[in-house]
């Protein structure tokens, strides 16, 4: 029954050891000396200094030491480690069992091999050996707990089915650690069954097993590691409307092929076929299958894209969801007597975008209703203050925009505005330096994404030569200044919503500025920004999770294998995750009609690429768990002291020393010595 | 008192509970005295002792005329008579005095010894005085007829410590001392045999008569710890640590071969020697003091 201790580091007080010894060699010098008339006989007789250093009392000597020993020990805090017990005792192996079933184990030559593979362990087993199952993919299911019952353990093995997502072996160990744990083991075999991907040991350098467990690997790979797969997808809206057409490119990759391959991609669109290519695969490399366009059916469009199959199929079809064309009403908000040449630049630019679209509507401020604001995305004030009504105000806070752009008007204004972030203190007029320019600029801001990476430049063009000057107030954040430091674009949050205030002008009086390319690129990205438009993904991977953005009651979500999925709407645990590969579909109440909303799952590109590492090379970068005390931390808090009662034991065994300690120490001659010194000590004369 | 036994006295255990001094030594010597035998002449009486011929230069008033009126010569009568002393006693106060195993120290026991020696001289006519000696001379009361209560009050406060050279407290007593008495020492003795020798020796050479009363605690002799421990010189202050029970035998041998060193230089330097342990009776002490008294003290 070995044991160690919860704080060894008091072990270092063993040095105290020398405390009694050192003690007593130098007692004698140490006690009252013995007060004799003279020591000139004594001292001509030679006294041999080993005599002086010699142990005079060993079982004084080895009882003082014996408690200082114990003592020390005792803080130590000795637990006792029950570890590898049901192994020593029984004899019996046992064996963690982990099968890959990622979506490269669903190569035609490799699945049937692991699972004969994982049977044959089992079948292996003494009887008595215990053994647990474990399913992984990049996350780790315990399909049964360690039992001594093989034929369960066969059971639940055959009830593993491949999956669709990727591979991490990380997640299997930590769930083969976790069994053995808590069943207070901390010596046994992993076995894993896998094709060992090399892309699939991201995260090993965060583990760490006990010496005890032995990870052992059964590569299963295929005789050849030749693989095409779809690798990823791009969709271009050509046109909008009822004519809207879209253009599908696929991105095909080949690894270790043989020779160059003459396969045929094919295009479906809501199951429809929509068209196909004849496509020249390379050996190793990447092509694009560009397909013919083709109609944008109404409503969200589910283009699939398939390879002919090779023996790892699962990776030859590729999934996206194209979903409908969004348009995003902007209400225009002016004076007015605006001169239609103020608001042409603005109103154009914001037209021109496509995914989404834009749809202006002229509003007047005093019409901003909640009926009116509830189908915008966004309002924009030209010039104009917003309304401080309360239906607005709700409307922003709710999650929506509003952008106001400062001109001579609102410079002009002395009215307390409230919603805005700034306060106006009149107009710039740069006409004397011939235009000031924008100077500090928050680049890591999304409205100036389209400016990274040397963009700003454009940006930087632009001169300005009137615009109003503002002063920010507490509480929001100034995203761009003008070279003179007044800040030109002003942002305040409220709740989910928030107010952007620009000095930027964005008509030809302020400046040349709707005459840069910058402009375009934007005000787009503004009025995106401001609106809080999120595109949508055409796919998403599997293995991550999906929760539709619908405020629909009564979700149900059908999976790609047909199963019906009834996520909890409210809270983070509505979300689902996408296991399969395939068309997650959301209906309201019923499976039946037109999804509300849909999303693709494909597996993780790297999936495909079927490269093993070495079965020696699976438990590098694991680190080894020297403190063992998982197992412990997770006993019974009873158990917990039960093991570590051993200090009691130790003091008691100390206080037993302590006690013989002073009884040996008055008998004998320590006895009669003392007798003798406290008799001289009566009479004063020994001192 | 008188339910007590004279010689019960003279025990040390006794005396250890009197602290009055002079009562002590009158009660030491009383019963001392008590026990003597009658036929031993004390007093200040003139005896006569015999006529011897008249040689010019004698006293005329010294010639027995009745042994001249029946012999016709010239003869002068010699008498036997005591004559005062100078008594100094010279108690060593060094710190090895004070050690005791029992219930009395050594410098305690000399303390007695000197307190009975002079009272008992002072009865007898002769003029005592003290000197208390470590490695210097610490107190000096000066031989008197007169001094005994100043001796007295000198050995009741007296405290024995320090270091001890004997020879050198000698030699400055036999400067010291013009006229011609008796000297008794009453010391432990940790000198060198030859060095004590020499000193005593100086004190002859002027014509004192030298009694050594060599004190000893049996502890002393007989070294009689088991325990390993630390021996502290009481004089010195320096510490051995020492296991007893090993060095007992060696010790014990030395301590014989000193004795007997000592009492041979004495006894060549005509001086007596009376080795005195701190468990016995005062008497043998006080006898030999009194032999030696009387036998020096006959003058005609």
């Amino acid at each position: 029954m070995p044991f160690s201790f919860l704080v060894p580091a008091f072990l270092a007080a063993m040095a105290a050891l020398a405390i009694p010894i050192v003690m007593h060699l130098r007692q004698r010098d140490k006690q009252r000396p013995l007060r004799f008339p003279s020591l000139m006989f004594l001292r001509r007789i030679a006294i041999e200094t080993s005599h002086r250093r010699r142990v005079t009392d060993w079982p004084l000597l080895l009882l003082r030491a014996l408690a200082v020993v114990l003592a020390v020990l005792a803080f130590a805090r000795p637990v006792i480690q029950k570890r590898g017990s049901a192994v020593a005792s029984a004899g019996n192996r046992v064996v963690v069992l982990a099968l890959d079933r990622s979506m490269s184990m669903s190569h035609a030559e490799v699945w049937p091999a692991a699972m004969d593979s994982a049977r044959a362990v089992i079948r292996d087993l003494s009887a008595g050996d215990r053994v647990a199952v474990i399913a992984f993919d990049d996350d780790a299911v315990v399909m049964q707990p360690l039992t001594a019952d093989h034929a369960t353990a066969l059971a639940a093995l055959g009830t593993i089915e491949v999956g669709s997502r990727g591979t991490r072996f990380a997640a299997a160990l930590r769930a083969a650690r976790q069994q053995l744990a808590a069943a207070n083991l901390h010596s046994a075999e992993v076995v894993v069954v896998s094709d060992l991907q090399r892309s699939g040991t991201g995260g090993l350098s965060d583990l760490a097993l006990p010496p005890g467990i032995a990870v052992r690997g059964i590569v299963v790979a295929p005789t050849s590691l030749a693989n095409s797969a779809i690798s990823g997808m791009t969709v271009e809206r050509l046109g909008g409307g009822a004519a809207g057409r879209i253009a599908v490119t696929a991105e095909v990759t080949s690894r270790a092929l043989p020779e160059m391959r003459r396969a045929t991609a094919s295009l479906m669109v809501n199951n429809r076929p929509a068209g196909s290519r004849q496509v020249e695969l390379p050996a190793n490399g990447v092509r694009s299958v560009a397909f013919d366009p083709v109609a944008l059916p109404p409503g969200e469009a589910r283009v699939t894209v398939s390879l002919d199959p090779d023996l790892l199929v699962a990776d030859d079809h590729f999934n996206a969801v194209v979903p409908a064309e969004a348009t995003q009403k902007i209400l225009v908000v002016a004076p007015a007597d605006l001169s239609a040449a103020s608001t042409l630049f603005a109103e154009r630019a914001l037209e021109i975008g496509t995914d989404p679209s834009f749809r202006l509507e002229r509003r007047n401020a005093a019409a901003l209703d909640a009926k009116t604001l509830a189908s915008a995305a966004l309002v924009l004030f030209l010039d104009a203050a917003p309304p401080t009504s309360d239906a607005f105000t709700a409307w922003i806070r709710s999650g929506h925009g509003a952008i106001v752009v400062a001109g001579p008007r609102m410079a002009a204004s002395r009215t307390v505005m409230p919603l805005l972030p700034a306060t106006m203190a009149g107009e710039v007029d740069r006409l004397a330096d011939r235009g000031g320019t924008l100077g500090d600029i928050a680049m890591e801001h999304p409205i100036f994404t389209p400016f990274r990476g040397g963009g700003s430049g454009v940006l930087l063009g632009a001169r300005f030569i009137r615009y109003a000057r503002m002063t920010a107030d507490t509480g929001s954040e100034v995203l761009a200044r003008f070279d003179d430091g007044a800040p030109a674009l002003i942002e305040r949050r409220l709740d989910a919503g928030r107010i952007l205030l620009s000095a930027i002008p964005l008509d030809t009086r302020g400046g040349d500025f709707p005459l840069q390319p910058a402009y375009l690129p934007f005000i787009r990205r503004l009025a995106l920004h401001t609106a809080g438009y999120e595109p949508q993904p055409l796919w998403r991977t599997t293995g991550e999770g999906w929760r539709p953005a619908l405020s629909v009651s009564e979700l149900v979500i059908a999976t790609p294998d047909g199963a019906l999925v009834r996520p909890d709407t409210n809270g983070v645990r509505g979300a689902i995750s996408l296991d399969a590969g395939g068309f997650y579909q959301a209906y309201q109440a019923r499976a039946a009609g037109e999804p509300v909303a849909s999303v693709a799952a494909n597996p993780p590109p790297r999936e495909s690429d079927l490269t093993a590492s070495p079965a020696s090379e699976l438990l590098l970068g694991v680190r080894e768990d020297a403190s063992e005390l998982t197992a412990t931390e997770l006993l019974p808090l009873a158990e917990v002291e039960q093991r570590q009662r051993l200090w009691r034991f130790l003091l008691l065994i100390v206080l037993v020393a302590l006690v013989a300690e002073s009884w040996l120490g008055s008998q004998g001659w320590r006895g009669r010595a003392s007798a003798t010194r406290s008799e001289l000590s009566s009479t004063g004369m020994a001192t | 008192m008188t339910g007590i036994a004279p010689a019960a006295f003279l025990d040390p255990a006794l005396l250890s509970g009197i602290s009055d001094l002079p009562l002590l030594a009158r009660t030491v010597v009383d019963g001392f005295l008590h026990g003597l035998h009658r036929s031993v002449r004390i007093g200040t009486s003139v005896d006569f002792a015999e006529h011897r011929p008249y040689q010019p230069g004698d006293d005329l008033r010294r010639i027995d005329w009745r042994v001249y009126g029946r012999t016709d010569r010239f003869y002068l009568k010699t008498y036997e008579a005591d004559t005062n002393a100078d008594i100094l006693f010279v108690l060593d106060s060094s710190g090895s005095m004070d050690f005791a195993s029992g219930t009395l120290t050594k410098f305690d026991y000399g303390r007695f010894l000197v307190a009975s020696l002079a009272w008992m001289a002072q009865r007898q006519g002769d003029r005592v005085g003290l000197v208390l000696a470590t490695d210097d001379i610490v107190e000096w009361v000066p031989p008197s007829t007169r001094h005994l209560n100043l001796l007295l009050h000198t050995l009741s406060h007296c405290k024995a410590t320090g270091e001890g050279q004997l020879p050198r407290v000698l030699e400055k007593v036999t400067q010291l001392r013009g006229r011609s008495g008796m000297v008794v020492l009453v010391s432990d003795c940790y000198e060198d045999p030859d060095a004590l020798r020499r000193a005593v020796g100086s004190l002859r050479t002027r014509g004192h008569d030298v009694v050594v009363f060599h004190l000893s605690d049996p502890a002393e002799v007989e070294l009689p710890y088991d325990a390993p421990g630390t021996f502290e010189d009481a004089e010195t202050g320096v510490r051995l640590p020492l296991k007893p029970e090993e060095l007992r035998t060696r010790y014990r041998d030395m301590v014989v071969e000193h004795r007997r060193a000592l009492a041979e230089k004495m006894a060549a330097a005509n001086v007596d020697y009376q080795l005195v342990s701190t468990d016995a009776p005062l008497d043998g002490a006080l006898r030999s003091y009194l032999d030696r008294r009387l036998m020096g003290t006959k003058v005609r």
